[in-house]
């Protein structure tokens, strides 16, 4: 994962000063996508069904572009997905018409006149009123169902037939926002954009029945009604499972959940207690998220979720069983995340800690520092003897080919882990040799910190502005949808970030802080229109 | 469940094939004066054990000149492409191409970046794109129908260090591949129904709501404020709606889609990989044979393939490991013993794959009458040339079909370590493109390589 975003920005907005406060925030791009994930939530709340339809799974599926699933560079229409979406559209009609309970979700008074059904269940799956240009065309799909239909009755005919159209039209794939007035050098969201805007973010799928009503009645048009709004969804658990996708995405964790260790050197292990390990990472970010923690949360709590295989690795004294259970780890041996067995066994070999890929993760992802890659393939070097430290010192340390990002930026930090054995549990000795856990690192900026451990790294790491301003930036990005790359994101991320590390805001407060920023309430001006 | 109506208007995997047809709304292209000619390309990673250091090349056959069934098949039946013994006299081996730029850090992206667009890289390690278009879009734009993509396949799982990177619609627009292969046949089957007045009614419904929709995207894209970037989406979208009039059947064994559906919740297996290969290439040639695209990719593995392939029974090393000959995916770790032994088993493992794709499309008949091997041009390509020093140089590059008589085939020839924009251009022309001027097509890729085809390859 890159960073070189981040930099760029940040030095875009450093060297413009405040005026960027006076561009136009958000973005300019209109018609994002549902992505596949979303596009399953919205037609299973669409229909009311029991469970998400499944159909996606035949869909091409989005190329990885971008850090996030979201990211509208991945969300393209090609003639495959146009052909998945035409198939899926039509399974779910035809099960509509088969099914009198769907029928009655889709039209609830089967006798009234088409164009109230049409105007009625289009407002729900165009997430917004129809036109009446719109609403016209449908009328006119609906009467010519019959004809294609000879089976049905006329009025299934028709819903089956609307609904087939519905799930294929723009307004339903895309989370379109076509306001279009500008005011004060930026287009203004109306309502039920707003609507669709907190709901995909939040919950991660189309808006519910409050929602519509709060968008109809005009109190998401302005900062405060956004805020109280979303202040109240914040607290549902969907807004919780969405967090932790954002937390399992930024952090990698996918990864923790197949790892393979030698159980030469670690008899207990199992295969399974990669998936552990990546359980208990998700209820530690899901329960800062929920606590109200932030950044210094993540960093320093020790508050843990353990069953038996994981107590036996944290040390932590007890009985314990499969499930997972709230527990307090020893403070002077355990900070935050980065010292949990799912990150230290993640970057470890199936024997030994991996310094070096302990410190590209967090140079690159909690500090957001630019590390050039590696060299295509390394050149083989002869492994020393001694510790692990000094093996990996003599192979990449001052003097060596690997001196300039090795040892000034990733050596340093890794070793802080040294006292972490491949599983994530505290060592004693490395190969019969004594531990050296201590460094020091210097930030971008030329402040340097030193510290005689992870437990120490992290604290330091919890009121660093540069890990504040990484976070800010990543959860900036999933929120938004797409890539960091205008001043207006840069300012952003800077006030965010100050008041992140000066007030200790929590991850909600962060997230209602841009739900309210003018980034997530406007869509940009494209250059050169409305000149 | 909604996927269990998959179903339901006539059981689907019986159905008839209609996607072979001309379609409706003038989006057919006038027919050129050439032959139609389908190309893929399949690409293996890790590169191939051939010779270099101390290793003992035992891919390549020994000597430069003709191939025959003989030749492959005793002379130098050590060798990987003995494999292809079979087809000795429809391919063309071509050594001395390399990639024209240096990756970004990580010597597998920059390869699966560049071995199919021939364009520089940009951004770092892992995530790094190529800057240009990849050749199936290239040649899809040019000789599909309107708006019909290409096939982008991939064998093995989709999340990985390096996923899938093969295939690009344009600079840094990377494209998704789909790696089940049932859901790939359902895909193509296009229309479901029995009787003809069945389909006619199913076709009848889809053009009014495909004209429901188009006039809706008309609007949207009618709007004066549209980005860049939502203009190309719409646009994209827009074309990729298409009415299809009922045509002729065309479709694979009941048996060989039953095979596809047991594998519908495995597809991502280690053990997998090879039959859903095997699959991807059987539903490519089908989909040639029907006409319903004419050019695709298969990506088998990830990036740095981590396929723990089967030799001799036994589930090996990942093949990423084996291809560095240590138990290490980085510089260093402990040999593993007879490394390079391994790798050329995995070579001859992805030549058996190409030689049944091979043995596919000999089977069905290709537009001139010939095979339909005959009028294609497929590729077996590498995103890297060799074991260790994962070189960009003399990246293996096999190919096959005569493409309806343009390519001279039979033959191993050396193209003089040229960069590999030439090997793409000519199989450009191969599939009938040419500049505007009716000279040979010789640009596909970045401006700053040295424009050209590779003449010896020519008929």
């Amino acid at each position: 994962m890159q960073r070189i975003w981040l930099i760029t920005v940040l030095s875009v907005a450093a060297a413009c000063g405040n005026d960027s406060r006076r561009e136009p925030a958000g973005t300019a791009d209109r018609f994002p996508r549902l992505s596949h994930a979303q596009w399953e939530a919205t037609v299973q709340d669409l229909f009311k069904l029991p469970q998400p339809p499944g159909l996606s799974s035949d869909f091409t599926p989005d190329p990885p572009l971008g850090r996030f699933d979201n990211n509208i560079a991945r969300l393209t229409l090609g003639s495959g997905l146009w052909r998945g979406y035409q198939h899926a559209a039509e399974v779910i009609a035809e099960r509509v018409a088969g099914d009198p309970a769907l029928l009655a979700v889709v039209a609830p008074d089967r006798a009234a006149d088409p164009r109230s059904i049409i105007t009625a269940f289009g407002l729900r799956a165009y997430r917004r009123p129809l036109t009446e240009k719109e609403a016209g065309r449908y009328v006119e799909l609906f009467a010519s169902a019959a004809a294609v239909f000879p089976d049905q009755d006329p009025v299934t005919a028709g819903i089956r037939l609307v609904v087939q159209g519905m799930l294929q039209s723009p307004a339903f794939l895309y989370r379109s926002e076509l306001s279009d007035v500008v005011v004060d050098y930026a287009i203004p969201l109306d309502g039920y954009e707003v609507a669709s805007r907190l709901s995909y973010l939040f919950w991660n799928t189309m808006p519910d029945d409050g929602l519509f009503a709060a968008a109809k009645a005009g109190s998401l048009d302005s900062e405060a009604g956004v805020r109280e709004y979303a202040a109240k969804m914040i607290d549902d658990p969907r807004t919780a499972a969405q967090f932790r996708r954002f937390h399992l995405q930024a952090f990698s964790m996918s990864d923790y959940g197949d790892l393979d260790k030698a159980t030469s050197a670690f008899p207990d292990w199992r295969h399974e207690v990669g998936a552990e390990m990546k359980e208990e990472a998700l209820r530690f970010v899901d329960d800062v998220f929920k606590s109200k923690g932030g950044v210094a949360e993540l960093m320093t709590s020790t508050k843990a979720f353990v069953n038996a295989d994981l107590a036996k690795i944290y040390g932590v004294p007890g009985t314990f069983g499969t499930d997972y259970t709230e527990v307090t780890l020893d403070p002077a041996k355990r900070a935050g995340l980065l010292t949990r067995a799912g990150f230290l066994a993640k970057n470890a070999t199936l024997t030994d800690p991996d310094p070096i890929h302990r410190g590209v993760f967090i140079n690159r992802n909690i500090i957001c520092r630019t590390i050039a890659a590696p060299p295509v393939v390394p050149p083989a070097l002869e492994q020393g003897s001694g510790t692990n430290r000094e093996q990996i010192t003599t192979l990449t340390g001052v003097g060596t080919c690997g001196e300039h990002c090795h040892a000034t930026l990733i050596n340093p930090i890794g070793f802080a882990f040294e006292g972490y054995d491949a599983v994530g549990a505290v060592r004693a000795n490395d190969h019969g040799l004594p531990i050296d856990s201590s460094d020091s690192y210097t930030f971008e900026s030329g402040r340097k910190i030193t510290y005689g451990n992870a437990v120490e790294l992290s604290k330091e790491l919890a009121v660093s502005p540069e890990v504040h301003a990484c976070y800010t930036a990543e959860l900036l990005e999933f929120m938004l949808g797409r890539n960091l790359d205008t001043k207006a994101d840069a300012a952003v991320v800077t006030e965010l970030a100050d008041r992140s590390l000066a007030e200790h805001l929590s991850i909600k407060e962060l997230v209602l802080q841009v739900v309210t920023s003018r980034a997530f309430r406007v869509r940009a001006l494209i250059k050169g229109s409305h000149s | 469940m909604l996927r269990g109506l998959r179903g339901l208007g006539g059981a689907l995997v019986a159905l008839p094939f209609l996607e072979s047809v001309k379609f409706l709304g003038g989006n057919a292209r006038a027919a050129g004066a050439r032959p139609r000619v389908y190309s893929f390309f399949l690409r293996q990673g890790n590169g191939v054990q051939q010779g270099y250091d101390t290793e003992p090349d035992r891919f390549w056959p020994r000597a430069k000149g003709a191939l025959t069934q003989q030749s492959l098949g005793s002379t130098n039946s050590d060798r990987a492409v003995a494999v292809l013994a079979d087809h000795a006299e429809k391919l063309t081996l071509v050594s001395g191409t390399k990639f024209g730029f240096n990756g970004a850090g990580c010597g597998h992206s920059g390869g699966l970046n560049q071995c199919l667009t021939a364009a520089q890289v940009t951004g770092m390690g892992a995530t790094s794109l190529a800057t240009g278009e990849s050749i199936d879009w290239m040649i899809a734009n040019r000789i599909n129908e309107a708006g019909i993509e290409p096939l982008t396949l991939m064998a093995g799982p989709q999340s990985a260090y390096i996923a899938h990177g093969l295939s690009y619609s344009g600079p840094s627009q990377l494209r998704g591949a789909k790696n089940n292969p049932f859901s790939v046949y359902t895909g193509l089957m296009g229309l479901s129904g029995s009787t003809p007045e069945l389909l006619q009614q199913i076709a009848t419904r889809r053009r009014s709501v495909n004209d429901l929709v188009r006039d809706e995207m008309k609007d949207l894209m009618a709007k004066p404020d549209l980005s860049a970037s939502d203009k190309q989406r719409l646009e994209l979208h827009f074309q990729a709606i298409r009415d299809i009039e009922v045509g002729m059947a065309c479709q694979l064994p009941d048996s060989e889609v039953a095979n596809m559906q047991a594998l519908n919740d495995a597809y991502e297996a280690n053990d997998n990989v090879v039959e859903v290969a095997d699959m991807m290439c059987s539903l490519a040639a089908l989909a040639f044979a029907c006409d319903a695209t004419r050019t695709g990719t298969l990506q088998i593995g990830t990036g740095n393939d981590q396929t723990r392939y089967l030799v001799n029974g036994q589930r090996q090393n990942t093949f990423h490991k084996i291809s560095h000959r240590i138990n290490s995916d980085g510089a260093t770790g402990d040999p593993i013993p007879g490394a390079d032994l391994l790798h050329h088993e995995i070579d001859k493992i992805f030549a058996g794959i190409f030689k049944r794709f091979l043995d596919k499309l000999d089977g069905y008949t290709g537009p001139s009458g010939n095979t339909l091997l005959d009028d294609s041009v497929v590729l077996w390509t590498n995103d890297l040339s060799n074991g260790p020093p994962h070189s960009y140089s003399n990246v293996p590059q096999v190919m096959a079909g005569g493409a309806a008589g343009f390519l001279k085939t039979g033959q191993y020839v050396d193209a003089g370590d040229v960069t590999h924009n030439k090997f793409l251009n000519t199989i450009i022309n191969a599939v009938g493109i040419r500049n505007a001027d009716d000279s040979y097509y010789d640009s596909f890729g970045d401006p700053s390589l040295q424009r050209g085809v590779i003449d010896s390859l020519i008929a």
